[in-house]
């Protein structure tokens, strides 16, 4: 019986927890205020088939994942670190299922089942060898990982570039972390850092020069690539309420990139289709404009800033003019093209000269939610 | 845009610049106001010369092309719209010696004709390539031009006034700057309009573009009329404005003639000319006998004779005065460098007699001119009997007995008194005061009858009958006589003597019939007279004489009354030549 009575309650402890873990996986499909990424809940499913198939290694690699897509699972509400501990558990890791445990406590300190967890915590960190000794991050990390989130901690810090010209930056850096399994909760603040910073770097690209009517696209200026790899990380890392500005760069970005390569046809459609979508850059009837008259419709070209000169920015409005007076010139309207360039050389000049002319950033309200100017962390779904 | 290393390769030139200018520059347009019309700009220091827009032009020699826009405010006469049509081409002209200054256009309707042929690529600033430097200079670019200057021109009595703003395509601030021209003068007259206008357009390409530099031109000798392209500018040493380029400058003088050279002008800089002057003076030498004088040229005071001064080419008045002498005024013809001696003989001073108020003549011009022609009226007063005379009677000869004697035929024929009146003729030769009368002629008629008897020829038939005498006439031939005369002044009394030959006929008129007679003389002739010369050439005469008849002895001495006109010769080729003019005794 002395041998026994152990032995049944390790089985009964173990029928507890088992149930704990499928009660645990069951609350996984009960409805959440907040949605969930894409695909992330198809991870917590498979995670929690392998948990309750006892493939805790498996699991492990799915919750991790889900902690990744959903980063610092917000959305899930820390379920995936919840699950790790437990899996830990059961794999003997005490160390790594009381780190975890505390990683969920520490973050969601409110949730339902924080008691139920925190007897969990307390029972595995029981079983550790040495439970009075904290549980450091170097047992779930090597070295080179923790030193890979270090920097990316101090460049976002220091607002550092999230995408550079020669394609690395944070956004870079966060990548790589993932790849190597990076699923610390952190990730939700460097997630919404990294948007708001891409975002706020593709619209300073896309926001006219000083003195130009258009940003600049000479030789010298920052190559369309960079923007592609800015928008290629974007789709890695917004919300769902992201979703229209996303587009919305996207379109320029890829108006730009035929423009470029001198499908002025289709560059006309994708300026138009972004001043639709970013009413507030002021330069895009301007870039439509010119990409009628680099497609050789003068009169289009002409009709267009006809229309679009009186509601262009002030600043805009004499190179609007100018680019008027060039249609008018290919069309031998040279009169009518030099009444034009006469108004532009006798109207007042400019004032002092603006840095930036459009939009601030993309969504208005998203800035107030972030302060350092990154789209909205979250929103209810 | 392109890329402009010459901009900053100049920047250090008009860094000086602008500090020159700052330094020198008083700002003459500061108080005016802009005139109306023109957009308001925030042009900072409006007025002040150098900008940035500014900095562009001034002292560049880069090629500039400049769009010009000139519009007119006010000006409504046809003058002003004339003038005004003008203005480009004077601003062209003065530009034209800086030929990286193209002006492309002039007016804002014609804008639009420069882009009809102006061919530009679209701004590179304008399709994002680069940054642009302001629309200004965009819209320059988009022109092909570097500068703009819309200018407004008007016109306030004699006083234009040309502002113009200046557009630089590297961008700032446009310039403001407001030229005038024309006023009045220093005599406070208005200054014409066209040459206002062309004080303005010369200052504004002078302040603008200084398309202007100076010439400084000397002569020597000093004080020559100066010419710049043909143009009268004032006289030596003076400096004048002018164009960038090559320009003729011209300088004369008169006595020296003209000089010429052409001098190159660059932007700002001052050249120097130096045009010598050669004088074209000739030498003239007066030589006077007997006596020295002195030599007036144009009543202006030369010299002494016999001294020889200078005289630039022309015509002059030359007059030499001498003590005592009859001043001599004759025409002086110079030729350039020539060395002329004038001989003139002085002629004592005696006052010419001027009876008939015709002028007065030089006795020496009297004395001077050898042949002569002469013709008078003569009376001569004819006391004789005419015995003698002889002639046929219807063919028989019949010879006059006497006159008025019918009783005693062989009485000592009475002698009547005849007045015969006639026309008188001499040719002859002066030498000073003698004189040789070579050839005198004279035909006389008379109205005097008279009865007398003739007697023909034995045996005849008419035997001795009473005729009435008639129709006389009288043929006198005098070949050389001899005359002296003296002068007084252009009056002179003369004696003449000689020998003549005398033919008188007459009708004898009988109931027989009429028979024609005649009788011939010798007589010696003995006149006095004087003469008048109204010019040395022509002349009135008077004179009283005596023939005495030295054939036959019922003559009594004839008495003559003679008065004519008559003409001199210097020569028998002045007769060829039917010239009577006075010309003027060879000086030389």
């Amino acid at each position: 019986m002395r041998t026994t009575t152990p032995r049944l309650v390790l089985l009964l402890l173990a029928a507890a927890m088992t149930l704990l873990c499928a009660t645990a996986a069951a609350q996984d499909d009960a409805p959440r205020k907040v949605a969930a990424p894409p695909g992330v809940q198809k991870l917590m499913d498979e995670a929690r088939d392998a948990y309750n198939g006892e493939r805790y290694k498996e699991a492990i690699r799915l919750y991790t994942s889900a902690a990744q897509v959903d980063p610092g699972a917000r959305a899930l509400k820390g379920t995936p670190y919840r699950n790790l501990a437990r899996c830990h558990y059961w794999l003997g890791n005490y160390d790594s299922a009381t780190f975890w445990y505390d990683v969920y406590l520490k973050n969601w300190p409110k949730a339902d089942d924080a008691a139920d967890i925190q007897a969990e915590r307390e029972n595995t960190n029981g079983r550790r060898a040495d439970p009075d000794k904290p549980v450091k991050l170097d047992i779930i990390y090597d070295r080179n990982l923790r030193e890979l989130t270090e920097i990316i901690r101090t460049r976002l810090k220091n607002n550092a570039e999230a995408w550079t010209t020669q394609g690395g930056g944070t956004a870079s850096l966060y990548a790589l972390a993932i790849k190597r399994g990076y699923t610390m909760p952190e990730l939700s603040s460097w997630a919404d850092t990294l948007t708001g910073q891409l975002f706020e770097e593709l619209r300073v690209r896309w926001t006219t020069a000083p003195n130009s009517p258009l940003p600049i696209v000479g030789a010298n200026a920052e190559p369309l690539e960079t923007s592609r790899g800015r928008i290629k990380a974007l789709s890695e890392l917004i919300r769902d309420d992201q979703r229209d500005a996303y587009n919305a760069y996207n379109t320029l970005v890829l108006a730009w990139q035929q423009h470029l390569a001198g499908n002025h046809d289709q560059a006309a459609e994708g300026f138009e289709s972004a001043a639709r979508a970013l009413p507030k850059l002021g330069y895009l009837p301007y870039a439509r404009a010119l990409a009628q008259l680099r497609a050789g419709d003068a009169p289009a070209a002409a009709e267009t800033l006809k229309q679009a000169t009186p509601k262009a920015p002030a600043p805009l409005r004499p190179y609007y003019q100018l680019l008027h007076a060039e249609a008018l010139r290919t069309m031998d309207k040279h009169t009518e093209a030099a009444s034009l360039y006469m108004q532009v050389l006798q109207a007042p000049p400019p004032p002092p000269k603006a840095k930036t002319i459009g939009p601030a950033a993309p969504p208005a309200d998203t800035k107030k939610e972030a302060p350092k100017g990154a789209p909205p962390a979250r929103i209810e779904q | 845009m392109r890329a402009r290393p010459a901009l900053a390769r100049h920047l250090s030139g008009w860094l000086a610049t602008l500090a020159a200018l700052l330094l020198t520059w008083t700002p003459p347009a500061l108080a005016q106001a802009p005139p109306s019309g023109e957009p308001p700009r925030a042009l900072g220091s409006e007025g002040q010369p150098v900008k940035a827009g500014d900095d562009v032009v001034v002292n560049s020699a880069e090629p500039r092309t400049v769009v010009w826009l000139l519009s007119a405010s006010g000006l409504n006469s046809a003058e002003d719209k004339a003038l005004f049509d003008e203005a480009p081409t004077m601003f062209k002209q003065i530009l034209a010696g800086s030929p990286h200054i193209h002006v492309i256009a002039a007016r804002p309707d014609q804008l639009g004709a420069w882009l009809g042929k102006s061919s530009q690529p679209l701004p590179g600033c304008l399709q994002g390539q680069e940054e642009c430097p302001d629309p200004q200079g965009v819209a320059l670019e988009a022109l092909g031009a570097d500068l703009l200057l819309v200018g407004q021109l008007s016109r306030e009595q004699s006083t234009w006034t040309l502002a113009i703003t200046l557009y630089g395509r590297a961008g700032g601030a446009a310039t403001r700057r407001t030229f005038t021209g024309g006023g009045v003068d220093d005599a406070g007259q208005p200054v014409p309009l066209q040459k206002g206008l062309e004080e303005v357009a010369f200052t504004a390409a002078r302040e603008i573009f200084k398309a202007t530099g100076s010439l400084t031109i000397n002569t020597d000798p000093p004080g020559a009329s100066v010419r710049v392209d043909n143009k009268r500018v004032g006289k030596s040493p003076i400096t004048v404005e002018v164009p960038v380029g090559t320009h003729v400058v011209e300088a004369n003088l008169e006595n020296y003639g003209t000089a010429s050279t052409t001098a190159k002008v660059g932007a700002g800089l001052t050249a120097r000319v130096a045009l010598s002057l050669t004088s074209k003076a000739a030498s003239i030498l007066v030589d006077t006998e007997p006596a020295q004088g002195e030599v007036f040229i144009d009543d202006k005071r030369k010299g002494v004779t016999g001294e020889s001064f200078e005289l630039l080419p022309g015509e002059y008045q030359l007059e030499i005065r001498a003590e005592g002498y009859k001043p001599r005024v004759m025409r002086l013809v110079v030729a350039p460098n020539e060395n002329k001696v004038v001989s003139v003989s002085l002629e004592p001073d005696r006052p010419q007699l001027n009876l008939t108020g015709l002028g007065e003549v030089e006795t020496e011009a009297i004395m001077a001119r050898h042949l002569f022609a002469r013709a008078g009226y003569r009376f001569t007063k004819v006391v004789s009997g005419l015995g003698g005379a002889e002639g046929e009677l219807n063919g028989v000869p019949v010879t006059l007995r006497s006159i008025n004697q019918e009783s005693d035929p062989d009485a000592e024929a009475i002698r009547p008194d005849f007045g015969f009146h006639g026309l008188h003729l001499d040719v002859g030769y002066t030498w000073e005061n003698w004189g040789i009368v070579a050839l005198g002629f004279s035909y006389f008629g008379s109205g005097d009858e008279a009865e007398g008897i003739i007697e023909g020829q034995e045996g005849g038939g008419v035997g001795t009958r009473d005729v009435q005498l008639k129709d006389f006439t009288r043929f006198e031939l005098k070949p050389a006589q001899i005359f002296w005369r003296y002068p007084y002044k252009n009056l002179l009394p003369s004696v003449q003597s000689g020998f003549g030959y005398g033919l008188t006929s007459f009708t004898a008129e009988s109931v027989l019939g009429d028979a024609k007679l005649e009788r011939d003389e010798l007589f010696w002739h003995f006149s006095i007279e004087v003469t008048y010369f109204f010019d040395s050439w022509w002349y009135t005469f008077a004179g009283i004489g005596l023939h005495r008849d030295l054939t036959n002895d019922d003559s009594k001495t004839q008495q003559l009354l003679t008065f004519g006109a008559g003409l001199t010769f210097e020569s028998f080729k002045e007769i060829g030549a039917g010239s009577t003019s006075d010309a003027p005794p060879k000086t030389q």
